[in-house]
């Protein structure tokens, strides 16, 4: 077959889109301009959305301006054919055992994903007109990682649970191009691992990693050995092999399997039961080996390209932990972390790949990266929100000038107040990084708790993240780096630690309720530190977070602290706020004490009160992750 | 699930532990169940780079290796099955949803491995 691609004239618009596994999204660049990118979910309000990202692509296409008919080119960010064949090589691996899965995973494929190219002609109403372009799993998180990235030539490592058939690649890019040079492959998977520990300790597969990565500080990793001894066989180049008889997602319904069950000793925990000491113990315990992995990935890495810089992409790089780790401790200068690391960033990786690998187009190396803040979600303007408030019945205030308004919260927020931040475009990611977020003041003993509590309508046993001016942060973290979309956990600097009193250190090893741990009082931001001093730091400037960093600065000037709490929009188990809408359910429906929504400001004192049974029904309609 | 489908699968299904045997027979075993690395790295080279027009196909030349396998001819004989529920090209009245949309009660952590 001879293939001519198109020689870009004009503008070349292209779509990227990752769907049918979780968290579908799409991205639209022009000219290799990243344009827009979301999450489905955000639309949807179904959260980690597989679904067709239907309402994204609808996103995209109007902030571009165009139709279906205008696009040049389609990219999915997989090859369905070959993810096929692997899922037949394991069933036929695991015959008789895998009879269940089969008669579930089958029908699926016969009926949708082997049609796909139909489905989104279908998804288009047969308006894009185009072929579409399939990239591998992992090459398209490898392009999300370096082509942003504010490199000229970076070594790249992606780490996920799988994709076609790989879980882990090595390789490299330089100017346009990028090539993936080794691999590990399925079943043995780095991310896999931490999954069936995150079901094995209760918590839900895809949302309830980050939860085993909080629960870790609390614990030893006393269960390292043993991981090491029988789960994963680990070299130092980082390669690994996982022995399968431990586990059961080849063939079965679950993560772990009895063999798993009787070496830790007890069955999986129980969700939303009690959490013991062993489960923290176990947590640590597979962050411990995670870590290790990563680390001598990046070393082997370093070595086969002896480059300076490393790009780091799949659902194994929004582990923040491991990522500061290789930033402190391994062998490369930089590195830079694609903000969506997970399955959703896969759409924009197509996008750019198509634009610059396969089109061969020049890639020009932004400072900082050209992912502008990852703020690349719907805005929404005065207008529009003040026409919706006044339907809603709302009592508001409307700010002509950025400084009175940046003035007014930066009061409250000296005050404790909890305030709905809601500003500019939408973020591309699981983070909030204060265009959608609930910030506090960060110096505040119950600010915690009661985010929790009264806002989030949760028990956490995890610190919120701070947000801190990017010229401040070694002020108070031990962190050189720019970390501008929350990817790396650095600790509080000593200075502004407080000793543990003996109450406290005894609470500490024998309190089983961690809430409790948790509310010590140990530095001086109390709301942002996690029991072991370690923050998951968000670095602000003004380039990138623009009003978000204005506001941080004058609560400086007021409080003497350039640190703030900020928490994603939203309650257990939704996604994110996308709209005015979203944003003022979720104010009114908890105790936030004030929203603003671009110039817009209400304070909840001001509004009427709002019946029991509608907050009850939207605590409801999203079960909890 | 439609019954031919669930009967189509249950027939089919045999094929799946004749593979089996075959590839135990030959000593073919792409997933690498077994840790035949010697010590050495488990690191696999991805030979095999993708072309432009590679690109255009849902099959992956660098993805999976080469390696013989029975369950080649199953998953071939698969897809040739999977054109008799080809979605029409008609396009439907209303929000578009895909022609199987997920079914209940499949746990995310097998989802996401499909």
């Amino acid at each position: 077959m001879n293939v001519t691609l198109r020689n870009p004239t004009g503008s070349t618009r292209i779509l990227g889109i990752s769907a049918f596994y979780h968290d579908s999204a799409a991205a639209l660049i022009v000219d290799g301009r990243i344009v827009a990118a979301a999450q489905e979910e955000r639309f949807s309000r179904v959260k980690h959305d597989h679904r067709f990202p239907i309402n994204a692509v609808e996103y995209c296409l109007r902030e571009g301006g165009i139709s279906p008919t205008d696009l040049d080119y389609v990219g999915f960010y997989d090859k369905p054919l070959a993810k096929f064949d692997r899922l037949i090589e394991t069933y036929v691996a695991f015959a008789p055992q895998s009879f269940r899965s089969w008669m579930m995973a089958l029908p699926l494929w016969l009926k949708s994903k082997l049609h796909l190219q139909r489905e989104m002609d279908l998804a288009f109403r047969n308006g894009y007109r185009g072929r579409y372009v399939f990239a591998d799993h992992h090459e398209s998180h490898a392009a999300s990682a370096f082509f942003p990235s504010p490199f000229e030539e970076a070594a790249v490592l992606t780490l996920d649970g799988v994709g076609e058939w790989s879980t882990t690649t090595l390789g490299w890019g330089r100017g346009n191009r990028l090539q993936l040079t080794h691999e590990i492959r399925f079943p043995h998977s780095l991310g896999l691992l931490y999954s069936a520990f995150t079901q094995y300790i209760g918590f839900r597969v895809n949302s309830g990693e980050y939860k085993v990565m909080g629960l870790a500080p609390y614990g030893e990793p006393r269960f390292k050995r043993l991981i090491y001894e029988h789960l994963i066989y680990a070299r130092d180049d980082g390669s690994f092999w996982m022995d399968q008889s431990y586990f059961n997602y080849c063939a079965g319904m679950t993560m772990t399997s009895e063999k798993f069950h009787r070496l830790f000793d007890g069955p999986p925990r129980k969700p939303e039961s009690t959490l013991t000491q062993r489960d923290m113990d176990l947590a640590a315990s597979v962050q411990a080996v995670c870590e290790e992995v990563m680390l001598n990935c990046t070393r082997h890495l370093h070595k086969l390209t002896g480059m300076r810089n490393l790009a780091l992409a799949g659902g194994v790089a929004l582990n923040c932990v491991g990522n500061g780790k290789i930033l402190r401790e391994g062998p490369f200068e930089n590195i830079w972390i694609q903000p969506a690391a997970g399955d959703a960033g896969g759409a924009l990786g197509v996008a750019l790949l198509i634009w610059h690998h396969i089109l061969a187009q020049p890639r020009t190396v932004r400072a900082g990266d050209s992912q502008a803040g990852s703020l690349l979600g719907p805005r929404f303007g005065d207008q529009e929100i003040i026409e919706f408030l006044d339907q809603a019945g709302a009592r508001y205030h409307v700010f002509e000038k950025e400084k009175e308004l940046v003035e007014h919260v930066s009061d409250l927020m000296v005050g404790e107040k909890v305030v709905g931040w809601f500003q500019d475009r939408m973020e591309f990611g699981p983070r909030a990084l204060g265009a959608r977020s609930i910030i506090g003041d960060a110096r505040s003993t119950t600010m915690q708790a009661v985010m929790n509590l009264k806002i989030k309508f949760r028990e956490s046993f995890r610190p919120f993240a701070p947000s801190v001016l990017n010229e401040d942060a070694s002020e108070y973290f031990e962190l050189h780096e720019e970390s501008p979309y929350m990817l790396l956990v650095a600790d509080v600097l000593e200075k502004h630690r407080r000793s543990l009193n003996g109450t406290d250190k005894a609470l500490m090893t024998s309190d089983a309720d961690l809430r409790k741990r948790l509310n010590i009082v140990r530095s001086n931001i109390p709301a942002v530190t996690h029991v072991d001093y370690s923050a998951r730091v968000q670095t602000v400037d003004e380039v990138r977070n623009r009003r978000f960093y204005r506001l941080i600065r004058r609560f400086k000037e007021k409080s003497g602290c350039s640190v703030i709490v900020n928490t994603s929009f939203n309650i257990r188990g939704e996604p994110i706020v996308c709209t005015p809408q979203d944003a003022y359910r979720c104010f009114m429906g908890t105790n936030m004490d004030a929203l603003v929504m671009e110039n817009v400001l209400l304070l909840k004192g001001e509004q009427r009160a709002t019946p029991v049974s509608e907050v009850e029904s939207y605590k409801k309609a999203f079960a909890l992750d | 699930m439609q019954i031919s489908t669930k009967i189509l699968l249950v027939l089919m299904y045999p094929l799946l532990l004749l593979a089996r045997l075959l590839n135990l027979v030959s000593g073919r075993e792409r997933l690498r169940l077994h840790d035949v690395s010697g010590g050495r790295s488990f690191w696999i080279d991805r030979r095999v780079q993708p072309n432009a027009i590679s690109y255009f196909s849902e099959h992956s030349c660098s993805e999976g290796g080469a390696e013989a396998s029975a369950a080649r001819r199953i998953t071939r004989l698969l897809c040739v099955i999977a054109r008799l529920y080809k979605p029409p090209r008609e396009v439907a009245v209303g929000i578009y949803k895909s022609s199987a949309e997920r079914e209940q009660g499949i746990p995310d952590e097998v989802y996401t491995l499909w």
